[in-house]
């Protein structure tokens, strides 16, 4: 049983559900990037940059859709991101590659739906483990999901995260999910 | 809003600790060193992995934070790729580094060039 490789922040009744690896310190080149959801009126999102020491953001390229969820592999390079789809309804989200440098959708992996039944998935939060595995926090059903990077297939882990939580009527929004 | 771990085994989450920021988490990442950062709103935290604890680094100038990531601008152009000569390598490097300081960004190119990969 692996405890502790992933963190998630979870607000005081409730849940945003961005993961991150633990990994030994060392110091990298790289930089800390964002991304915004600016509603569904929008449509849109923008990548930015944040400096590490002053928390002061640059934008990097505006995106052609609100983003939900970043996470980047270390093992293949690539940048992974989850955005909301909602029209047509109902809400599922899509797993794509995005360029860390100019933003771009780089390749559509699919819509993220589960492993053995093919229904829709909604993922608020991904990261890496260490062993290369894609994780999520899957919004509908309340829990880790792992994720396969090829098929956008999710397959759930355990029966939940134990933490009631709620999902604003279907949809995804601003990347939390609450209680 | 406070912090919990999640077993990669059962999927259940355990409280660490509350940040202390009442406001709703958006994202969280850990940096180049390690250490456990989030965007919280419009502002960037320092996470105490122990406690929970967030301590503020500052403003995003942003309010619609949704995620926040590390890229490593190395494994973006990893040594061993399949780099057709060295002077793809270092273009590849080149162009990540645009996500560097410019003072970083220059180390890092001038470093590239002198590693022999792809060579």
């Amino acid at each position: 049983m692996r405890r502790g490789v992933l963190l998630a922040g979870l607000l005081s009744l409730c849940a945003f559900g961005l993961l991150a690896p633990v990994v030994e310190a060392q110091s990298r080149p790289g930089t800390l990037v964002a991304i915004t959801n600016d509603g569904p009126a929008a449509g849109t999102g923008t990548m930015l940059s944040i400096d590490r020491n002053t928390g002061a953001s640059s934008v990097i390229a505006t995106l052609t859709a609100p983003g939900v969820s970043l996470a980047f592999s270390d093992d293949e390079g690539k940048l992974y991101g989850s955005f909301p789809i909602r029209d047509p309804a109902p809400a599922r989200s899509q797993l794509v590659t995005l360029d860390p440098v100019t933003g771009a959708v780089t390749k559509n992996i699919g819509f993220i739906v589960d492993a053995g039944t093919g229904f829709r998935r909604i993922v608020a939060g991904m990261g890496f483990a260490a062993d290369g595995t894609l994780y999520g926090v899957e919004a509908l059903t309340r829990s880790l999901v792992t994720i396969d990077t090829a098929t956008a297939e999710a397959t759930s882990v355990g029966s939940g995260l134990g933490v009631v939580v709620l999902n604003y009527g279907g949809t995804v929004a601003d990347g939390i999910f609450t209680c | 809003m406070s912090l919990y771990t999640v077993d990669l085994s059962t999927g259940a989450a355990s409280l660490v600790g509350p940040t202390g920021v009442s406001d709703n988490g958006i994202g969280l990442a850990l940096d180049g060193d390690g250490g456990l950062v989030a965007v919280i709103n419009d502002s960037l935290y320092e996470i105490d992995r122990s406690s929970g604890a967030a301590t503020l680094v500052g403003n995003t100038g942003d309010t619609a934070l949704s995620s926040l990531e590390f890229v490593d601008v190395l494994h973006v152009c990893p040594c061993g790729g399949s780099w057709k000569n060295h002077g793809q390598y270092v273009s590849c490097i080149s162009r990540a580094a645009k996500l560097l300081s410019p003072g970083e960004r220059g180390a890092l190119v001038s470093q590239a060039a002198q590693t022999s990969c792809g060579r």
